[in-house]
């Protein structure tokens, strides 16, 4: 509330910077987005130069998906305006029908324009969404591999097929998907993080530890998944030297006692979290 | 074993889910034990939120729950059972198959939990129903059946604290789903807790 005040004065650039950001790091907060994208809509376009079209765009999504139509029509207007024949607002135009849940005729503006440009990748895209959220998994599993044969550098599409895969329980395949984005993308400690998250719930416990410890060395220790991945993951009973889980228990009880002695809640007992080191040994499950 | 959902937990379930409507999520429901011993009934006082992300992954799920046993056996409690919002909007309302996984673990580690009393219907699978959501009718029960499947409970058995409705409806009208910290949130910024206390203490929740 405060933020929406300040716009009177120059708080604008504020709210312009936070949906940059927001744009640059994919952010889904929707009602955020149109609170701060409103008025800078309505009241501030004039100073947002060409930036304006972007921030249009984000903001007709997120009005899309929280379902206030009408902020979403001024901005499809504007863009219409400025960009009259424009293939993207064609595109952007057809989200309001899927938002309304009238997929099939989303589904038909799509092919259309997947018919005057068949190499655009957003149009793909949007087909495969339409099957997951009518509850075709199967199908949107097919069509997002037959996508990726052709864009196979989409790290999102990737990313997206895993997490399809995961929902299937098809933990294999999702395997897979990771070990492709960790071919071109080797030093990315999430990446090794989830990987290792897929081989433990498959039952590779030995592949899940290293791949866990790579994560905890490539995130400089920040990593808290991957730090009690590792724990779990090394926590084994028949081994005779679990030495990785003594040295992550350390480091995650450090961790915690930094942030609770400083807010205090260390003193209430219903709110302690017992440290790892103390945590009755996990069975095998 | 009739259940009583309290004001709370209904909150809590509901507002996990209001800050990720395009997601997928799961958490666990927390009872108290000193009521089944007196009443024998099983009465849901929390609702701890789990996860939004790879709902699907034993990890982190193994590390949740190591942490909500030890938070329970510490205050007297139980994990009573589990609660999974699909992600869109299916035609029937079923238990997911990683879902009634996790609800057998919970239905068998109650029966060493609770010394004297029998595992049988204690626990229970919580599924919501996406297109009820704020109201009680959208937490819908399912418990263990002889044949070893979830079978949806009888309305009759579930009772939901006075004021649940209202009390979730002002919570929402104040943005407090911005506020609520799943287990996600928690890997993520371990100073963020998972008990969510900030919202346990709002003076709302002292209406019910």
């Amino acid at each position: 509330f405060f933020l929406l005040l300040n716009l009177m004065e120059g708080g604008w650039v504020e709210a312009r910077d936070t949906l940059r950001e927001w744009r640059d790091t994919s952010v889904r907060d929707s009602e955020r987005i149109s609170d701060l994208g409103e008025p800078l809509i309505l009241d501030h376009s004039s100073k947002l130069g060409d930036e304006l079209w972007l921030v249009c765009e984000q903001v007709y999504i997120a009005a899309l998906d929280i379902g206030n139509y009408d902020l979403a029509n001024v901005c499809i207007e504007k863009l219409s305006d400025r960009f009259p024949k424009s293939f993207r607002v064609q595109k952007l135009r057809a989200m309001e029908l899927e938002a309304k849940g009238q997929f099939d005729e989303a589904m038909e503006v799509y092919k259309e324009l997947e018919k005057e440009d068949p190499t655009n990748a957003a149009i793909r895209k949007r087909k495969i969404v339409i099957l997951k959220a009518k509850g075709s998994y199967g199908d949107a599993i097919k069509s997002l591999v037959l996508y990726l044969q052709t864009f196979m550098a989409d790290h999102d599409a990737w990313l997206e097929l895993a997490e399809l895969y995961i929902k299937y329980n098809d933990y294999d395949k999702a395997a897979f998907c990771m070990e492709e984005l960790l071919l071109s993308n080797p030093f990315n400690h999430l990446y090794h993080q989830r990987y290792a998250e897929i081989k433990y719930t498959q039952g590779s416990r030995d592949v899940a530890r290293q791949y866990f410890a790579q994560a905890v060395k490539l995130s400089s220790n920040t990593n808290m998944r991957a730090l009690y991945g590792l724990f779990l993951a090394d926590g084994d009973d028949k081994k005779k030297d679990n030495q990785y889980a003594a040295w992550t228990a350390k480091i995650i009880s450090a961790k915690y006692k930094d942030v609770w002695s400083e807010d205090g809640f260390e003193s209430s007992p219903a709110s302690k979290i017992t440290p790892v080191a103390d945590l009755p040994q996990l069975t095998a499950s | 074993h009739p259940v009583e959902v309290s004001c709370k937990a209904f909150t809590k379930l509901q507002l996990h889910a209001a800050k990720y409507p395009h997601c997928a999520i799961n958490g666990l429901l927390v009872a108290c034990k000193q009521t089944l011993k007196e009443s024998k009934a099983i009465e849901i006082v929390d609702a701890i939120p789990l996860f939004h992300q790879c709902i699907e992954l034993t990890p982190m799920l193994e590390i949740a729950l190591t942490h909500v046993d030890a938070h329970c056996h510490a205050n007297d409690l139980f994990v009573a059972g589990y609660y999974e919002a699909p992600q869109h909007l299916p035609s029937s309302i079923e238990p997911s198959i990683f879902g009634s996984k996790i609800a057998d673990k919970i239905h068998g580690n109650l029966e060493s939990v609770l010394s004297g009393e029998k595992g049988k219907s204690l626990a229970h699978l919580v599924v919501i129903d996406n297109k009820r959501i704020t109201k009680t009718d959208s937490v819908n029960f399912f418990e263990k059946a002889n044949e070893g499947k979830w079978k949806r409970c009888s309305q009759k058995d579930i009772t939901f604290q006075e004021n649940c409705e209202p009390v979730l409806m002002h919570l929402l009208n104040r943005k407090v789903a911005r506020d609520i910290v799943d287990f996600d949130n928690h890997l993520d910024d371990i100073s963020a807790h998972w008990l969510n206390h900030a919202v346990n203490q709002d003076k709302m929740l002292h209406f019910c």
